[in-house]
């Protein structure tokens, strides 16, 4: 009898077993050793972040070209790797920024890094998913903490409203996702990305609906408009360190998911879904551009850029196999931003009150100038302007657009980038023009002023950081 | 010691400007002086260098500027005689005005800035005067344009002030696109826009022909009339002359270092600079020498009824700024530095002393309210009086004695005679120098009789009170002096001026006395060819200036004749009959309207180019810029993208149903995209 793996196969997927494991085990010692504290748990999961990127690094770097494991449902490669250390360190940020806002809300529950633990698994199943199976798996396994991270702050009306929302579309998104997965297995008779490849033919009327429906699914993982309907109200509604953990990684993985199922399952069929993924990318970019506009809430206005610059990754998307540098250079930067902008909002409080409202933030550079330098920069760079990390990212992405002659979508996107600077620097207005309204509470933690050098960092910093990143486009 | 003559101002007007704040008004003030002193003390001793050939002309290169393909440009101190007269020219006089406006601008709020703007200003123009190449020329042109912007328009809540600054600017820009024009022809058709590159192809290009179009134009005069137009604009010719009396808005040691001694004889030192091209361009040279001959006629003619005393000698400044170029255009370079060179300081001298008068009146500057002054200001007087003789050529004719203006213009005159007897433009260029001298004397003696003899008619106006619309202008500026005037009705009595302020004036009238006499032989006399040292070569043996040495000794008399009709008849009129002359003033006719109104230029450009470009503009703004630019562009794409956020923000309902409805309307839009794509 032939074995259901092998040993290569448990060495490859440590990252996933470490995950799985540090979770479980957080859930055991949550139960039985109550006195265990908040920030302990968080450590705990920490560490297994750090075995799981290690792992996964190495193996990434050991390889001299792909792996897969667990009969070719699983893959492993550099690039890979990389994505997924981002994903962890991306996670691993957001888990830490989230302890003062649960202890001050009193929510400082073991089972919020259980959860962490376990969506985090599923990115990263997500990342090495290398048949439908897996990505369905990695979805699932991402989706069901999500809803429940969103509902955590159980009783605030909004906090439950916005986990049922998030429920009952994620679960519509999720049936569309397997009916066109099933389509796709009926019609091609293949799981795996590379079987498919081999029998998909753009002629197919089965297959071209089963791929319409799995792009419509993942297109609602990841915020892209017409499908982004739940994205505005689910982030004003959770607590704000779960928006920014939605903001984070679970983007990073469910884009890079979406480009490798594309690029690797349906290659033949690059002209028949490149249209549609346009669509998405200039629906995407025209939303978080003008939906943004007239938005008062902080959270929902960050919720509404998450959509436009989900629609600029969709470009590289649409340019093809050769743009997966480009993808994973733009999410990093992007991801890092929002991490960056999330940590301002989480660090500034009026009386205990953390800030919901855009005019919260008035007056800032007064009372606390390293902040609003900071998040200033962030926003800049996140606006798309020179010389901040941002920009680069953008130019990459229309770069890739251009080469694979997308330029009506590359002008596109920069004339909605126009329009989208505009919220990014009224942001900067009210915190640099306004006057304020409150006072600001003294500092928790962490200093404005690290997160003014963060914001250096993490803005001028990466240009240099951009050069393996296009060799990786380069080949 | 090259670099320190243009970047010791520089530095003074970066502390003047920017550290004022931090080492007080007293501190800034100090420092550009000291600092102008510095760039002064070297700038002689480049000159004496260069004088006793100690030194040899040399080229500095500071810095690569632009390098693109064959264009290059450096930034560079060029050291020749030619720079090294102008350094010494323009550090000598700025460091006066400098020291000078300590008692001028005493009461100034701004002073600190002042302070920079004229050091800035004596940066600028030592870059002009220093270029190696075109390009760092025409930035030192731009910049003492700037310069010259800031300061008339210093007293910026006078409205006369910024109009005047802006009238300034924009007559310039006029010059500026010939002088920009010509260097694009420069590089076209040499290659380089450095000097010696430029001027050692000259032969070989002396036939190029310039066809564009339906135009077939001989290359050389091309450029040289276009260099020729920028000169016009900064050094106030004729057709381009109207900012220049406008711009005596601006405080009088403005006046005196920018608008007499130095920045408007950019142009003068530019046609020198390119003696090379004007040699062989002698269509340009006769054009420079016409309009130089008509400038001096026509600016001197309308200085004989000015009333304002700066104004009489803005015009006069024209007036001599025409004798420059007639003496450039007829070939002898030589006499149009000199008069260049004499001018500073007699025209400096004229200028500040009209600053102390006015400073003594409070402010007043209009000579009809003047009169009888001479016994409240002494000094003013002595030094006013040394600076007329040497503006109207006394000296005694045949010898080299004389007051500067004496030496300096004979040569000029002369030089045009001998031009002309080969050239007849040139004779008509000597009798309009001829009768230029003539009102040069008559306007000059007028402005000494009506300021400083005579009744005194200031005590009328003390009577009056504060009517003088000058004078309200000015405590508009000086709120210290308003209360002080109403406090003490009597304050209005001239008085002298103080000692920072009157002695610039008599270094400045030592040498309207001696820098003819001084520098006649060096200049234009018989060291001149190892003065010079072959920088204005061209002519060779049949030189336009050993013909002018030869001229007949009624051709040298002639201008001290002029000038000697021209002071008697001032005395006749002026000096015998004030009040007859100022009933006559009042009463006026055609011939005096039509000097008054400076020969109508400022309402003839009014109807043609200002009312024109008014109303061309007001059509660009309102139709192009607000009604279609704006209109469909920033206004129109705000207003939909406002338009549209509402929209996507109404979609976001809330509702859960809606949004499933959302996306189910997606997935039947794109599928059916999709599978009509197949079908296809």
């Amino acid at each position: 009898m032939e074995a259901l793996f092998s040993r290569f196969d448990l060495v490859l997927g440590i990252p996933e077993i470490a995950l799985a494991a540090f979770a479980v085990a957080i859930v055991m010692v949550g139960v039985f050793q109550r006195r265990a504290s908040f920030g302990q748990m968080a450590g705990l999961l920490a560490f297994g972040f750090l075995i799981a990127g290690a792992a996964s690094l190495l193996h990434g770097f050991a390889a001299p070209d792909r792996w897969t494991a667990f009969n070719g449902f699983f893959a492993h490669d550099r690039e890979i790797a990389i994505v997924k250390a981002l994903i962890y360190l991306a996670s691993a940020a957001t888990l830490a920024m989230s302890m003062r806002f649960l202890q001050a809300v009193e929510r400082a529950q073991f089972e919020y890094v259980a959860l962490i633990g376990f969506a985090t698994l599923g990115m990263s199943v997500l990342a090495s998913a290398n048949s439908l199976l897996t990505v369905y798996l990695g979805v699932e396994l991402l989706s069901l903490p999500s809803y429940v991270l969103a509902a955590f702050h159980r009783d605030s009306a909004r906090g439950s409203e916005a986990g049922l929302k998030y429920f009952v579309l994620g679960a519509i998104a999720s049936g569309l996702l397997l009916y066109g997965m099933s389509l796709i297995y009926g019609f091609s008779g293949a799981l795996g990305f590379a079987e498919i490849a081999a029998r998909a033919s753009s002629g197919d009327v089965g297959i071209t609906f089963g791929l319409v429906l799995m792009i419509c699914g993942l297109a609602f993982k990841v915020s892209a408009a017409p499908f982004h309907m739940w994205t505005p109200d689910v982030y004003e509604g959770a607590p704000t360190p779960v928006t920014a953990f939605f903001a984070a990684a679970p983007k990073f993985a469910g884009m890079f998911i979406f480009a490798r199922l594309m690029f690797e399952a349906f290659p033949s069929m690059i002209e028949g879904w490149r249209p549609i993924i346009a669509i998405l990318a200039i629906a995407s970019m025209a939303v978080g551009a003008f939906g943004a506009l007239l938005q008062s809430n902080v959270k929902r206005l960050m919720a509404y850029s998450s959509i436009g610059n989900i629609g600029y990754g969709l470009i590289a998307i649409a340019a093809g196999p050769e743009a997966m540098g480009a993808l994973i250079a733009y999410l990093a930067i992007y991801v890092t931003t929002t991490i960056g902008i999330f940590g301002g909002l989480l660090a500034l409080r009026h009386q205990g009150a953390y800030l919901e409202r855009i005019e919260d933030l008035s007056g800032l550079i007064g009372q606390r100038a390293g902040m609003a330098y900071g998040l200033g920069f962030l926003l800049f760079s996140v606006a798309g302007i020179p010389p901040f990390a941002g920009f680069w990212g953008k130019l990459l992405v229309f770069q890739a657009g251009v080469r694979a002659d997308l330029v009506w979508l590359a002008v596109a996107g920069i004339l909605l980038s126009v329009v989208a600077a505009f919220y990014y620097l009224r942001l900067i207005k009210v915190m640099v023009m306004d006057k304020a309204q409150a006072r600001f509470d003294t500092p928790l933690g962490i200093p404005s002023w690290t997160l003014a050098i963060a914001a250096l960092m993490v803005s001028v910093g990466y240009i240099p950081l951009l050069a393996p990143f296009l060799r990786l486009v380069g080949g | 010691m090259d670099a320190v003559v243009a970047f010791a101002p520089l530095a003074g007007a970066l502390i003047a400007g920017l550290l004022a704040r931090y080492i007080g008004k007293a501190g800034a003030m100090a420092a550009a002086t000291a600092l102008m002193g510095v760039a002064l003390a070297a700038a002689v001793s480049l000159f004496l260098g260069l004088y006793a050939g100690d030194a040899q002309a040399h080229t500095t290169i500071i810095a690569r500027w632009i390098e693109i393909g064959g264009f290059k440009a450096n930034w560079a101190i060029r050291v020749d005689m030619l720079s090294a007269i102008m350094m010494v020219v323009v550090t000598s006089v700025s460091f006066l005005v400098h020291v000078y406006s300590w008692g001028y601008m005493a009461e100034d709020a701004n002073k600190s800035r002042f302070f920079a703007y004229l050091s800035f200003f004596t940066f600028a123009m030592l870059m002009l005067v220093t270029a190696d190449d075109f390009l760092q020329m025409f930035f030192g042109w731009e910049g003492v344009g700037l310069a010259s912007y800031l300061l008339i328009g210093f007293w910026f809540d006078r409205k006369s002030a910024n109009s005047a600054a802006i009238k300034a600017f924009v007559v310039n820009r006029v010059g500026d696109v010939g002088f920009a024009l010509g260097i694009v022809g420069v590089f076209a058709l040499f290659g380089s826009i450095q000097f010696d590159a430029v001027f050692s192809q000259i032969e070989a290009v002396k036939e190029a022909r310039l066809v564009a179009g339906p135009l077939d134009l001989p290359y050389l005069e091309t450029i040289a009339v276009l260099l020729f137009i920028g000169a016009m604009g900064k050094s106030a010719q004729f057709f381009l002359h109207v900012w220049l009396p406008d711009a005596m808005e601006g405080p009088t040691p403005v006046s005196a270092l920018i608008h007499a001694a130095t920045m408007v004889t950019a142009g003068v030192f530019l046609v020198s600079r390119c003696a090379a091209i004007y040699d062989v361009a002698h269509g340009a040279a006769t054009l420079i020498l016409l309009v130089g001959a008509v400038t001096a006629f026509f600016a001197a003619s309308v200085g004989l009824v000015q009333n304002d005393i700066k104004r009489v000698i803005a015009y006069s400044t024209c007036s001599q700024l025409g004798y420059m170029f007639v003496a450039a255009g007829a070939g002898a370079y030589q006499a149009a530095m000199f008069h260049l060179f004499t001018h500073a300081f007699f025209k400096a001298l004229l200028f500040l002393g009209a600053g102390s008068v006015i400073h003594g009146m409070h402010h007043e500057q209009d000579m009809r309210r003047m009169g009888g002054l001479a016994r409240a200001l002494p000094v003013t007087y002595a030094m006013m009086l040394i600076g007329t003789l040497a503006i109207t050529g006394v000296g005694i004719p045949g010898t080299h004695i004389g007051f500067a203006g004496f030496l300096s213009k004979d040569a000029i005159l002369e030089s045009a005679y001998a031009r002309g007897l080969d050239l007849e433009i040139a004779q008509l260029a000597f009798w309009m120098g001829l009768l230029t001298a003539l009102f040069t004397a008559f306007y000059s003696w007028r402005l000494i009789f009506m300021t400083f003899h005579g009744p005194k008619y200031w005590r009328e106006a003390v009577a009056h009170g504060h009517d003088a619309p000058a004078h309200a202008a000015h405590d508009g500026a000086h709120p210290q002096a308003t209360t002080h005037d109403d406090d003490h009705g009597d304050a209005h009595v001239p008085h002298e001026s103080p000692i920072v302020m009157l002695a610039p004036l008599v270094l400045l009238a030592i040498g309207a006395v001696g820098a003819g006499m001084a520098f006649y032989e060096p200049f234009f006399g018989k060291e001149a060819e190892s003065f010079w040292h072959g920088i204005f070569a061209g002519h060779g043996e049949h030189s336009v200036l050993e013909a002018a040495h030869h001229a007949p000794l009624w051709v040298k008399s002639a201008p001290f004749a002029a000038g000697v009709i021209g002071l008697v008849l001032a005395i006749v009129t002026y000096g015998f009959n004030p009040r007859g002359m100022r009933a006559m003033g009042e009463k006026g006719g055609p011939m005096q309207a039509f000097l008054a109104h400076k020969w109508y230029f400022d309402e003839l450009y009014q109807a043609v180019f200002v009312r024109n470009a008014e109303r061309l503009g007001d059509w660009f703004s309102k139709r192009i810029d607000r009604g279609t630019i704006d209109r469909f562009g920033p206004d129109g794409w705000a207003l939909a993208s406002r338009l549209t956020g509402g929209w996507v923000s109404r979609l976001q309902s809330g509702f859960v149903y809606h949004y499933a409805f959302v996306m189910l309307i997606g997935v039947v839009g794109l599928g059916v995209f999709a599978l009509m794509s197949v079908g296809r």
